[in-house]
Parts: C-alpha cells; sequence; structure tokens
C-alpha cells in the first residue's frame, strides 16, 4: 500500500495527501549497518591466513572484479532492492547535447548531465545579455549585475552614468570592478539599467516565497507596477528593453490572477515591440498562455506551451507541465493550429514524453510528420533502455527473480516490444530519410541480441561498423559485441575460458563498462551450475570470505581439484590464484578440516589439516581451547598465561586424548579426558571462546534471528551473500560430558560434567525449542536432586544465575 | 517487619469484611455498567465531511447538502507537509485557498496531512520548530477562512516504524506546547494501526479518526475495489474494541478508476465513472466493474493506448450499510462523529442525503 501511496502522490500532484489505511512497512529507510559486536568480530580477523584485503590488494583488476561483485546499475550495491541488471547502452551515441535530451531520453543517467530549470533560465538569459552587448562583459559580471546586485546598487550605478555621483571609484568594489557595469558606464545605458531597477522592484511579486509565511500578495503594488511599466515602457526607445518591459508588465499581472487583463497586455503591448528574436518572447507568451488556459482557451493554450517546449529550453518543463489536452477533439483542433509538419510532430513528442507512453507508436506519428526529428533516436534510445532492462542476461542474471517480484521486469510484453521496434526500424531504414541511419543500424543490431537472434545481431553489428567511424559509436559497437560474444557462450569450455580470461585482461570495452564483469560473472555462473562444477560457479560469483563463512562440501572439494589441477586453463587458474602467485588450497583445506571437526570426525579433521604444511599451521590462528567456564561473559580474553596452540596441534591432541580417554583404567582419569574433549568441542561453537576454531565470523544477533526449531542454523547477514553459517551444534561437546559423567567415580567430576552437559541443553534449548516453552532442565534436575552435597554443587550456584534461578524456583 | 504487618492487618481488617462479597459486587458493578452503556446511554451521531481540494469554494448543492444534514463541523485540509529532498526543512503545500463569499459551517477542524518522508531524519528540535510552524500557519488560513476559534486540530499521517517516535513528539509538542487544553488534536488511524495497535504505537492525541476507506490492493488486477473492501476489513478490526483512544469514523464516497497499462497499474482517474465510459466506440465493458479501451482516445486530460484496462471502484451504498454493520458491533455505545471523505459534488449526487442519515441512525440504534 506504500506503492500505492507513492503513485497516487507522485501521478496526483494537485493532491499528494493519498489516505490510505493500511501501509505499514517504511522500506526506503531500511538499515543495513552491521551490529558493533559484528564490527568488533570483524577487526579481529586478521589472523587469518588471508584476508579479503590481502586477496584484492596486490591482485589486480582480475582476482577483484571475480571475488567482489559489483552491481553498477544500481545504486546501493548487492543488497539494494533497486532492479539489478546490466546496461551497455552508451547515451552519448544519440544526441546527448540536444536540449531535448532530459526529457525525451527520460534517464537518470542522463539527467546528471543537465542542470535544474533555474539554472537554464538563468544562464540563457545572461548569455543573451552578453550576446546583446556584444560579447563583450565579462559573463558572471552579468550574472551579478542582473541577479545578485541590490536596487540600492543599480540606482547608485544609474545616479554614477548621469554624473550625480562622482567619481566611478565612489561605487563599492562588486559594482566598481564589474565589466558589465563599466560598459554600462562607458555608453551610458541608462535604459537597460531602469529596465534593471525595474525588474528589481517585481521579482519579490514574482518569486515563490517560503510557504511557511502566508502574507497576501501586495495586488495594488502589482498594479502599480503594471502601471509603472507601461509608462517605462512607452519611454523606453530600445525594442529589446520594450520587450522586456512587456515580459514583466504580463508576468505581473499573470501572478496577480488578472488573467482577463494578463491576455489584454500581451495582445496590446506585443505588436508594439519591434525586436530581434528573443528568448524573452518566449517567457512572455508562457504567461500568455498560462493566462489563457485559465480563462477556458485550452487548446490555444496547448498549441503555445508546445510552440515553448520546441523553442524555448530554459521554459521547456513548464511549458511540458502545462501542456494540456483533455480531449480527442482538443487534439485534432490542436494539429489544426500547427503550421507545420514540425509542429505537428512536437505534438506527438509531448505525448510520448509521458512515462508510460507507447514509445513505438508516438515515433511512428513523429516519423510521419518529420522523420529528420532529432527526438526520434532520443526516443529510440529510451525504448531501447527500456528493453535492454527487460532483457539483456534475462537467462542468468542471479537478481531476475527479486527484479520481477519487486520491479515486474521483464514487462510481460517485453519480446512483442522488441518484435514492434524492430519492424519500425526496418520500415524506417528501407526508406532512407533518416539523417544518421548508422544509428538505427547499430539499434536494430542491439534488438536481436536482446531477442537472442546472435548471428543476426553479429551480422548487423558488421554492417553498422562499415558505415561510421564515429569513435563514441565504434565504442558502443565494440561494447555490444562483447556482449553479444558473453552472451553467445552456450557451454563452459577450456577455449570459454580462455576466452574469458583474455577479455579481463585486454578487452576495452570490459575495462570501460563497469557492468560486463557482473555480466559475464552471472553467465559464466550458470553455465558452471549446468555443468555441476560447483566450487567454479561459487567462486565465479563470490569470494573465499563467503565461502568460509557458509562453505559447502562439494565446492570445497571442486575448488580443490582445480589447485591440484596440472591441466588448469588460465581462467581456472586466476580463480584460485591469491595475489602472492600462490592457490588457495590452504585456505580450502582448513575450511574441510573445519567441516570434519563441526561433525565430531576427529581424525578426518587432523588428516586433512595435516596436508597443509607444518611451517604454515600458525597461520590459521592460536587458540586454548580447554578453559573451563561456569559463567558466560560477554567479554572475555583469554589470560595471558594461558598456553595457545595452532588448530593441528589442538586437533592432534584431541585425536591423542579420545585414543587415551578409551584406553585409561583409572576412570576417573578417564573422565578428565572425556571432559577436556567436551570443553574442547563445546569452546569450538558458537557458544565458546574459541569460536574461531570453526569458523571465521560470529554475529552476536544470530541466535535472535534464527528461527527457532527449524534446525537451520544459516543466517541472513547483508554481508555475506550466501548468508553466514553458525555452529551452534553442542551435540558432540554434550555426548563427550555425559561420557565423562558417566565414566567418572569421583562425584565432584560428575557434577562438573553433568552442569556443562546442562549448558549443552539450554543452548538446544535456545535453538530448537519453540519460543514460549518450558526447558527441560533434565540435568539440572539432576544436579540438584543427587549432587547438591559437592562442592562443585556450591560453586555453580555461585557462578550461574541459570542454576541459581532454578534451585530457588 | 512486624511492625508493617500490623498497619498492614489494621487497613485490611476493615476491608476484610468486604473481601468475601467482592466478586458479587463487581459482577452487579459490571451488570449496572453494561445495561448504562447498552440500553441507557443514547448515542448520537455527529454526521461530518472532509474538504480535500486546494480551493475552498463550495458550490450550491456542496452547501444545501451541508445544510440539510445539520452538518455542524467539517474537516478542511489546510494544507500537506511534504518535502522536495532529503536535506530540506519540511515547508507546506498545496496550501488552502479560500473564497471568502463560501458558506462556512460553525466548526472547522483544520486538517493536516503529513508525509512520512516530512519526518524521516527530522532532528528532535526540528520536530518542535515544524509543530510551532503548524499551529502559526494554521492559525493564519483560519482568519483567511474566517474562523474566529479553532477547536480543534487533526493530523493525517500514515506513520512508519521510521516517522513513529518522530510523528508523536510533532504530536505532543502541538498538544501540549501550542494548543490550548479546551482545544481538542485528533489523528487519524488506518485499519492496520487499529489491529496492530501494540507494534504501530498508539498516537499521544485527545482522539483518533479511523480511516474505513483505501483498504484493498489497488495495485492488482484481481482486486475486486480496494476502496471499501468489507471482506478485507474485517481482518483488520478486532473483536473488542480496545483501543486506547476514542474513535471517530470516516467513510468513503468517492468513487475512482484505476488505469492499467500492459498489466501494471499507472493511474488513478479521480471520480471516473461507468458513464465516462460509455462510449462504445471508445471503451467496450468487460463486466460490470472492468472496461478496455478499443481506441486510443483521451480522457480527462490522458492519453490512453488501445489494450489499456479500466477497474472502476467505487463506495456503494450496500457496501457502507454493511461496512456499519461490521463496526457498529465495534464502536462502544458512545457519541462520536462520523464523518465522510470527501465533499465534493458529483459525490454527494450519488448519495441522498436520507442514506447517509440512515447509516448514522445505524449506529444510533
Amino acid at each position: 500500500m506504500q506503492f500505492y501511496q507513492n503513485w497516487q502522490n507522485s501521478l496526483n500532484n494537485e493532491n499528494i495527501a493519498a489516505r490510505d489505511p493500511k501501509t505499514s512497512i517504511d522500506v526506503n529507510n531500511q538499515q543495513t549497518a552491521k551490529h558493533p559486536i559484528e564490527r568488533e568480530q570483524q577487526k579481529k580477523l586478521s589472523h587469518f591466513s588471508f584476508t579479503l584485503s590481502r586477496l584484492t590488494k596486490n591482485l589486480g583488476l582480475l582476482i577483484f572484479i571475480i571475488a567482489w561483485p559489483t552491481y553498477s546499475s544500481s545504486d546501493c550495491g548487492p543488497f539494494s532492492n533497486q532492479f539489478q541488471g546490466y546496461s551497455f547502452l552508451n547515451p552519448a551515441i544519440g544526441q546527448l547535447k540536444s536540449p531535448f535530451a532530459p526529457f525525451t531520453l527520460g534517464f537518470a543517467e542522463v539527467f546528471n548531465f543537465y542542470p535544474g530549470d533555474k539554472t537554464v533560465q538563468e544562464q540563457e538569459n545572461i548569455r543573451e545579455w552578453w550576446e546583446r552587448y556584444c560579447e563583450v562583459p565579462n559573463k558572471a559580471d552579468i550574472d551579478y549585475v542582473v541577479y545578485g546586485a541590490s536596487e540600492r546598487d543599480l540606482n547608485e550605478l544609474r545616479s554614477t552614468i548621469e554624473g550625480e555621483l562622482l567619481p566611478w571609484s565612489s561605487l563599492g568594489p562588486p559594482l566598481s570592478n564589474n565589466t558589465f557595469a563599466r560598459y554600462l558606464y562607458r555608453y551610458k545605458c541608462t535604459e537597460a539599467i531602469d529596465y534593471l531597477i525595474f525588474a528589481k522592484q517585481c521579482e519579490p511579486h514574482a518569486v515563490a516565497r517560503n510557504n511557511w509565511e502566508t502574507g497576501q500578495k501586495d495586488l495594488n503594488e502589482m498594479e502599480n507596477l503594471i502601471d509603472r511599466g507601461q509608462v517605462l515602457f512607452r519611454r523606453t526607445k530600445s525594442e529589446y528593453f520594450r520587450l522586456r518591459y512587456v515580459y514583466q508588465i504580463v508576468r505581473m499581472a499573470h501572478y496577480m490572477k488578472n488573467y482577463r487583463q494578463t491576455v489584454e497586455l500581451y495582445e496590446y503591448l506585443m505588436p508594439k515591440v519591434d525586436n530581434d528574436p528573443s528568448l524573452i518572447e518566449d517567457w512572455a507568451l508562457g504567461h500568455y498562455a498560462g493566462a489563457l488556459l485559465e480563462l477556458g482557451q485550452e487548446v490555444e493554450a496547448a498549441y503555445l506551451f508546445s510552440r515553448i517546449f520546441d523553442t524555448c529550453p530554459s521554459k521547456r518543463a513548464s511549458a511540458f507541465r502545462s501542456f494540456r489536452i483533455r480531449t480527442d477533439e482538443q487534439w485534432e483542433e490542436c494539429l489544426m493550429r500547427c503550421e507545420d509538419n514540425h509542429e505537428r510532430a512536437v505534438l506527438h513528442l509531448l505525448r510520448a514524453e509521458s512515462q508510460d507512453a507507447r514509445l513505438v507508436e508516438e515515433m511512428r506519428s513523429i516519423y510521419r510528420y518529420e522523420p529528420t526529428n532529432e527526438n526520434l533516436e532520443l526516443l529510440l534510445l529510451r525504448e531501447m533502455k527500456r528493453l535492454e532492462k527487460d532483457l539483456l542476461g534475462l537467462d542468468f542474471n542471479n537478481k531476475r527473480r527479486q527484479n520481477a517480484q519487486l520491479h515486474d521486469i521483464p514487462r510481460p510484453d517485453a519480446g512483442e516490444k522488441v518484435i514492434a521496434l524492430q519492424q519500425f526500424i526496418r520500415e524506417v531504414e528501407d526508406e532512407g530519410l533518416l539523417p544518421r541511419p548508422e544509428r538505427w543500424k547499430l539499434a536494430r543490431g542491439y534488438l536481436e541480441l536482446l531477442a537472442g537472434n546472435y548471428y543476426f545481431a553479429s551480422q548487423t553489428f558488421a554492417e553498422a561498423r562499415k558505415m561510421t567511424k564515429n569513435d563514441t559509436l565504434v565504442q558502443q559497437i565494440e561494447a555490444f559485441e562483447l556482449a553479444l560474444q558473453i552472451s553467445d557462450w552456450a557451454t563452459v569450455s577450456d577455449e570459454v575460458e580462455e576466452q574469458a580470461a583474455d577479455i579481463q585482461r585486454t578487452n576495452e570495452a570490459y575495462r570501460l563498462h563497469p557492468d560486463f564483469p557482473d555480466f559475464m560473472r552471472d553467465k559464466l555462473t550458470k553455465l558452471y551450475r549446468e555443468k555441476g562444477d560447483a566450487g567454479k560457479a561459487f567462486l565465479a560469483q563470490y569470494s573465499i570470505k563467503d565461502l568460509k563463512v557458509n562453505a559447502g562440501e562439494k565446492m570445497v572439494d571442486n575448488l580443490l581439484s582445480i589447485c591440484r589441477s596440472v591441466t588448469a586453463n588460465r581462467f581456472e587458474r586466476n580463480l584460485v590464484q591469491k595475489p602472492d602467485g600462490t592457490t588457495i588450497e590452504q585456505d580450502l583445506l582448513n575450511i574441510k578440516t573445519n567441516l570434519f571437526l563441526s561433525r565430531g570426525e576427529i581424525e578426518k579433521a587432523l588428516e586433512t589439516f595435516k596436508l597443509i604444511p607444518l611451517e604454515n599451521w600458525d597461520d590459521f590462528g592460536l587458540f586454548h581451547p580447554y578453559l573451563e567456564h561456569f559463567n558466560d561473559t560477554i567479554r572475555y580474553s583469554l589470560p595471558s598465561s594461558a598456553q595457545v596452540f595452532n588448530k593441528g596441534e589442538v586437533l592432534q591432541d584431541m585425536v591423542r586424548m579420545e585414543y587415551l580417554a578409551q584406553a585409561e583404567q583409572d576412570r576417573d582419569k578417564s573422565a578428565d579426558i572425556y571432559y577436556r574433549l567436551g570443553l574442547a568441542f563445546y569452546n569450538m561453537t558458537y557458544f565458546g571462546y574459541s569460536w574461531k576454531m570453526l569458523d571465521l565470523f560470529r554475529s552476536g544477533q544470530s541466535l535472535k534471528n534464527i528461527k527457532r526449531g527449524s534446525g537451520n542454523y544459516l543466517i541472513y547477514n547483508p554481508n555475506f551473500p550466501l548468508g553466514n553459517r553458525e555452529f551452534f551444534d553442542c551435540s558432540v561437546a554434550r555426548f563427550y560430558f555425559e561420557q565423562a559423567r558417566i565414566t567418572a567415580i569421583d562425584r565432584e567430576r560428575s557434577a562438573r560434567a553433568l552442569f556443562m552437559a546442562a549448558k549443552c541443553e539450554q543452548n538446544a534449548y535456545f535453538l530448537d525449542a519453540p519460543a514460549g516453552s518450558f526447558p527441560l532442565r533434565e540435568n539440572f534436575a539432576t544436579l540438584k536432586e543427587n549432587y547438591s552435597d559437592t562442592d562443585t554443587y556450591q560453586l555453580i550456584r555461585s557462578k550461574c544465575k541459570y542454576f541459581e534461578a532454578y534451585v530457588n524456583k | 517487619m512486624k511492625k508493617k504487618d500490623k498497619v498492614f492487618c489494621g487497613k485490611k481488617s476493615q476491608g476484610a469484611r468486604l473481601t468475601p462479597y467482592l466478586p458479587f459486587i463487581f459482577f452487579l458493578l459490571s451488570i449496572n455498567m453494561a445495561c448504562e452503556t447498552q440500553t441507557s446511554t443514547p448515542v448520537k451521531v455527529d454526521q461530518s465531511f472532509y474538504h480535500w481540494q486546494t480551493r475552498y469554494a463550495l458550490t450550491e448543492v456542496e452547501e444545501d447538502y451541508l445544510i440539510d444534514l445539520s452538518v455542524n463541523r467539517l474537516y478542511i485540509k489546510f494544507f500537506d507537509i511534504d518535502k522536495a529532498s532529503a536535506n530540506e526543512f519540511p515547508s507546506p503545500v498545496a496550501l488552502l485557498e479560500v473564497d471568502s463569499a463560501s458558506y462556512i459551517p460553525s466548526e472547522v477542524i483544520p486538517t493536516i496531512f503529513i508525509t512520512n518522508r516530512s519526518l524521516r531524519k527530522l532532528e528532535e528540535k526540528e520536530t518542535d520548530v515544524l509543530a510551532e510552524r503548524i499551529y502559526t500557519l494554521i492559525l493564519r488560513l483560519s482568519q483567511q477562512v474566517g474562523v474566529d476559534k479553532i477547536k480543534g486540530i487533526q493530523i493525517d499521517c500514515d506513520w512508519s516504524a521510521q516517522t513513529k517516535d518522530r510523528y508523536f513528539q510533532l504530536l505532543s509538542t502541538l498538544r501540549n506546547q501550542w494548543m490550548a487544553p479546551e482545544m481538542e488534536l485528533s489523528a487519524t488511524i488506518r485499519l492496520h494501526q487499529l489491529k496492530y495497535a501494540e507494534d504501530t504505537g498508539i498516537p499521544p492525541v485527545d482522539r483518533g479518526m479511523l480511516m474505513f476507506y483505501n483498504m484493498g490492493e489497488v495495485t492488482q488486477w484481481e482486486e475486486p475495489n480496494s476502496i471499501l473492501n468489507n471482506e478485507t476489513a474485517t481482518k483488520y478490526i478486532p473483536s473488542r474494541y480496545d483501543y486506547s483512544l476514542p474513535l471517530d469514523l470516516a467513510l468513503p464516497l468517492f468513487h475512482w478508476g484505476v488505469l492499467f497499462r500492459e498489466g501494471k497499474m499507472i493511474k488513478l482517474i479521480n471520480g471516473l465513472s461507468s458513464e465516462d465510459l460509455s462510449d462504445r466506440e471508445r471503451f467496450s465493458q468487460v463486466d460490470s466493474s472492468h472496461f478496455e479501451v478499443v481506441r486510443s482516445t483521451y480522457l480527462d486530460g490522458y492519453y490512453l493506448y488501445q489494450g489499456d484496462q479500466f477497474r472502476l471502484e467505487d463506495s456503494k451504498i450496500e457496501d457502507l450499510s454493511a461496512a456499519v454493520g461490521i463496526l457498529r458491533s465495534y464502536f462502544p455505545r458512545k457519541s462520536f462523529t462520523l464523518a465522510y471523505y470527501h465533499l465534493d459534488t458529483p459525490n454527494l449526487q450519488r448519495f441522498p442525503h436520507a442514506v447517509l442519515s440512515k447509516l448514522a441512525e445505524q449506529f444510533e440504534q
């Protein structure tokens, strides 16, 4: 319903107050900031063998592009709700310098090149002053005199010109150093100064005021200005300033809402001005048309607005907003008023500017009236841009589902629209009336590419190449050809991978268009998946960092095989290569070790870790997982006295302990070993202080974010596209604690093991029991019933608030 | 401890005599209260209207309608508050323009619509400034309307989780720092805000205006009637009234056409009816509420292409009556204002006053 409200707001400008009862979610301001704990933990990742920063620092563009997806067509990166696709269409191939471009192209990046309407108006006004004054004064100085100087400044300037105030230097520095003021002084242009003073007096009545102040317009003063303006109009000799007076007078009458007076003044005064062409004519015409509209002369007003839209860039936006046709009869009447086909084409152009216009229909009409209309190319670009969004890379865009759900892209009839546009292009090409046919040829080729007709697209691009030497166009052809080459890969092979490596290294279009890395990555990902190369598919899309927080065994094995392959091609080698020239093999072995360890398969874990050279074992972190904690604290740091071990040493120790625990005849000693193994496994889980043994990243929010009872420990995290898999499972630790309890004869030892098993039991409750249910606490019960006479029992009561609360229940 | 117990026991001993009878006393009291609210207290429903256009110039039809229906209170939208860019301070737009010759009922409630983006990123101090400006502007515009003394203000905002705090602060500041104690501050309440009051919060105002319309998925072609869909509405009306604000009620009298192009909703055309689409050369009727454009044409200043589709939506009398049936059992037996959205001649011509009076009577029975 928010969507609807936005719609109503945007579509009904007059009434932004959509009254909607159901809107509930404010989606525009979603925060993706990391939790402070996550940030803290990310800072602590430095001990890992290689980090993303190391990965990207020295490897250069090649691996960076592979490892770090970017979505240039969107604003907010990979987690944006915006449309995410690719674009290789360069708006510069159209007549970007055309003053119509911001309207006709209608896409955001083009608007960025253009200043706002007010700025355009001021710039054009200054330019006209500059031209009228023989291009002598500095434009910035004109700007100051016209827009910056006060009425008092201008009066002083006039007095100086009249010789009433001496000398010139007595004027303040802004004017005394001003080339335009000096020009006016030298040539005694008092009519110009008088006009500027009058314009200054009109200005407060014409500019939009702060809406919080609702002071009424000073209608008497505005009326006085109209009268005074007419006197000055009659007194002024310069036709140019007479025109400007007409503009100010008509403007005042219009803003007073005296529409009839506006029309009468315009019709009376304008014929008395014999001026050279000026933009001020259009400005005055705009007020006249606005008054006609208010008086109900809608067709005449619409026609005049269409002319202003066509000829006056500084009033184009307001003319577009004011142009209004209500009925078919009015449209026909408006067409009848047009003096030539160009004016008729402009009417269709205005209709085509509507956001949801059917462009091919309007282009046909414009072409029928005026095949050389510059806007045809811009409309063609706009339609192609839409179709590109619909269809480019549609079968492999990894965000296509999101695009469909959130943006209804592709549009259901996008295919038909391609056909309709192709048909139109063929027709106009055949007629041979287009001023720049090479652009239409290029467009036809791109549409063939979008439609999947790669063979024809290739031929058309070749034909377009022969038709132009324009470097912008040639660059565009190269980009389209590269998009064609990548799109055309049907299956992944050594040859395709070699091509990909070449493209990454040498292709200029790939370098110039920021969407190409993503385009190629998505395409290869799809091809790898189809071939069953899970690891390559993963690494083509994501980074080793993402693999570390959510590893799949099949992917790891697939990538290990690439690392070890002696026949790997260049692209494969690039995929698994690190900045220092070595491969990611050791990182993969570490990940695989973690997978075994998380399942309690210590021997397999050790066997895997041993494949990493002994001298590198410390690179994967140093730990002390055997510490016993009865009370868990948020902030914990290992005692400085604690001896730390690398993962290989810990694993060797654990394998040895498991053997010893079984072989040991002394049951309490055996229980101690089981207990120590339990501690190790517990401390490696999400809940322990040595969680880094198994995981790259842990978030304090994860426990809150899991769906209890689902068994799914994959947590959404904006930093990891595949999510963050947390090692919550304490079942292996609990097994060893229970072994310790069963084996021990000493009741203190049993109590300790029982308590640690209770912690595992509680963690399982947090994960698996439905919210609102009560924990079973079987181990707490046993502890309370059977071990209350032990010292351990008292120690636990003093350390563990859960247990204390349970005892006091 | 003993001393304390003794004092407590002393008090307890007085009340203790009544203790065994307390449940019975409460039972009698509740019976009495129930009887009072359900039968003995007459419910009075004051009918009212929203004026939502930017120009206040009532037609003769509108003026007569208000007088004949004895409407004393009119909610007039004075302005909207919006901001064009993120860094701008919110400002009023679509300020009310008044035709001084127009009829004014005895009570005018200035109503202000605030967009969520106006409140987003607003600092605490800025919110206080906004409250001051709103109040000052309301006073100025009231003078232009010809209202000497305003009895209340209504704020309309579909607040979200991101804007709730600022919005509520704005309301509190308006209420506590600017409005006189005898003035009443009310806020519009959407259906989801009624149902999920715990999550959305309850605005710090004197009364709420429950907006019983715009409840469907207007952007979906399959939606039968997004203006008034009683089936949807019942999902939002709780089984019992536990909203902590006294509520008034707003019902829809408007109709519109929802325009779809290529399967996508692209425009709402206010006031569109089947008569406007009766030209069979241009429009074909698919069923009672769905139409298709058979020839590209202009309609109400908007160019339609062949193949465009319309869904007409309105508030039918029988649906309004059914809505009252749903709401009657929800609303407490207390007097309240029944406001119709909105005052506009074409809307009024579809609803004789007898029909609206009957709706009010349904509540009063």
